[in-house]
């Protein structure tokens, strides 16, 4: 059996009566990108400071290559590579002295240290190396996060929303080098933006209220939620007394706009061919396709809509 | 990385030099400098104004190095508190925790890089200070007659005393999650809180043997010959002034070293960084 770069057992973090994180479980080995998805509040921060000994669990472990991160951080966290929240610098401190404490602690030379700052000041446009910290913009502060993880060429990348704070731009240089990065690391990223997983992540994690609801392959979560939706357009509106002669084929019609419909289904073969068939019988049918499904889409039905949240 | 785990004392160094790097550039350990610089140069040039034979009356070089003495340890508690009143707090009561805390590094060996630094920038304010006071002396007395035995034990109880400090420091450090009211109450407490204390024990005639300001107060004695350990205080109003012998005030300091920086440690290591 492969040792897991990122595995949590059963992991929980509980504040009083408060459950923040329930009996979460998962194990990733090799290399890729991982999406950890939910709202506000649903849990993804608890697990990354779990997996950093920023929190300590309630109950479960977490490990990284295979080091329990509790009982031995400094090693677990030797081969890793993290940003959760927003972290700061010392703020008395330039951006080359903060990198170079970071390549002190992980036991790089001072030359290794200033050839990663090159490496990074292509990858991801650092701001000039002897301003400091303190006088930063927001996404040049993150920036020098990310370079500060990247810095020892850790096997294994935490982030925690890494393009929060930064403009379109650096979003793109970003998400570059995490496509880099992916082919030979392992990425676990939460992140709000549903595109980026979807252009960056293999796998997703959706967590909400502290559990886990899917776990799954991009395309598997796509297959689980595809099959259930057809879009009808027809030449013109279909008469209300047609509908009835659908009974048994969809479930649910909602009309688009007067001519388009999209109808829900068994997601079956069969019954697409019949639904097909029926709706020639009623009309002109222009197009018939299956609606396509984005992880946003699974992102709702799993997690519902934001009005659900909290309730 | 293929790179072998790095040791702790390697990261221990990195944290102390990063640490005084810290103070060299912000306000308060330079601040705290100038303040000690301002305050000792006036005063010798208040007395070097007044005459030679006007400090000298009445005194000798071990009492007028006393006296000059007689402030050092209230500028030691200060120094203590703003170095290292926010030390630990800083990483809980701002983002520098998300950069710090992740990093590969026992929280133990950051403590004590960062309480190494504070004591040392706390150790060079005190040299100045010490500085200013044997300068004062030898220009006024000369060499001869310099009590040089009491002012190696002055020196050796202020390290004692700044050890103790700074540890009491990082344990409120420890304890508040953010940075400025971790200070206000070190500086609140250590400063204000013991003379307080310390001065209605007085006045119970009571022994303020666990009082950090009381061994702080035995530094200056320690360059007399001979002091009373206890006197009475003047004007009839009752109520007795301990002054602490040497060995008391180290034994005071040490303690709250060995006591302090331990739960300093427990407290920065149990310490969850939430919000």
């Amino acid at each position: 059996m492969t040792e897991a770069s990122v595995e949590v057992v059963d992991l929980s973090k509980s504040y009083g009566e408060f459950v923040a994180l329930d009996g979460v479980s998962f194990r990733y080995a090799g290399s890729g990108a991982i999406g950890y998805l939910g709202p506000n509040g649903a849990g993804k921060t608890t697990t990354l400071k779990l997996l950093t000994h920023l929190l300590r669990p309630t109950r479960g472990t977490a490990r990284l290559n295979g080091v329990d991160v509790l009982e031995r951080p400094k090693e677990a966290l030797w081969d890793v590579g993290t940003v959760i929240e927003t972290p700061e610098p010392y703020p008395s401190m330039t951006v080359a002295e903060s990198l170079q404490l970071v390549g002190e602690f992980r036991g790089l030379s001072r030359e290794v240290v200033a050839d990663r700052i090159r490496s990074c000041q292509e990858r991801l446009d650092l701001p000039p190396l002897d301003r400091r910290t303190s006088r930063l913009s927001k996404g040049q502060r993150q920036r020098v996060v990310l370079a500060a993880a990247l810095l020892p060429e850790p096997s294994v990348l935490l982030l925690d929303e890494p393009t929060n704070g930064l403009d379109p731009a650096e979003r793109v240089a970003v998400r570059n080098v995490l496509l880099d990065l992916k082919k030979d690391h392992l990425i676990l990223m939460s992140s709000h933006l549903l595109q980026e997983v979807t252009e960056i992540c293999d796998r997703v994690i959706f967590v909400n209220r502290g559990t886990i609801l899917a776990q799954d392959s991009v395309a598997g979560i796509a297959a689980r939620f595809r099959v259930t939706q057809l879009d009808v357009e027809f030449s013109a509106p279909v008469a209300a007394d047609a509908w009835p002669r659908f009974e048994g084929l969809v479930t649910k019609v909602v009309p688009l706009d007067d001519r388009r419909y999209r109808l829900d289904f068994d997601g079956s073969d069969e019954g697409r061919a019949a639904i097909l068939r029926r709706c020639l019988e009623v009309g002109t049918v222009l197009s018939f396709a299956r609606s396509s499904l984005t992880l946003e889409d699974a992102y709702l039905k799993l997690v519902g809509s934001v009005g659900s949240q909290g309730k | 990385m293929t790179e072998p785990i790095v040791g702790d004392l390697s990261q221990y160094l990195s944290a102390v030099r990063h640490q005084l790097q810290f103070y060299l550039r912000t306000w308060r350990f330079l601040g705290l400098l100038a303040f000690v610089v301002v305050v000792s140069a006036a005063v010798l040039g208040v007395e070097a104004y007044l005459g030679v034979g006007q400090v000298t009356a009445g005194n000798s070089p071990a009492s007028y190095l006393s006296g000059f003495l007689s402030f050092l340890g209230t500028v030691a508690i200060l120094v203590a508190a703003f170095l290292g009143g926010d030390a630990i707090a800083m990483d809980f009561g701002s983002a520098t925790g998300y950069y710090l805390l992740v990093q590969p590094v026992r929280r133990i060996v950051l403590l004590l890089g960062r309480f190494t630094a504070a004591v040392v920038a706390s150790v060079a304010i005190g040299a100045v200070y010490l500085a200013f006071a044997v300068g004062g002396t030898v220009a006024f007395f000369g060499t001869r007659g310099f009590p040089v035995g009491g002012f190696l034990d002055a020196t050796g109880l202020l390290l004692l005393f700044l050890l103790g400090a700074v540890a009491v420091a990082f344990f409120f450090s420890s304890l508040f999650r953010t940075p400025t009211v971790s200070l206000v109450v070190t500086i609140l407490t250590l400063w204000m809180g013991f003379s307080i204390v310390t001065g209605v024990l007085d006045l119970a005639g009571v022994e303020p043997w666990f009082s950090i300001l009381y061994a702080g107060d035995a530094i200056p004695l320690a360059v007399l010959p001979g002091y009373a350990h206890a006197v009475s205080l003047p004007g009839g109003i009752g109520g007795t002034i301990y002054q602490a012998y040497a060995w008391e005030s180290a034994a005071i300091s040490l303690a709250y070293l060995l006591i302090f920086l331990p739960l300093s440690i427990v407290l920065y290591n149990t310490k969850e960084v939430k919000g």
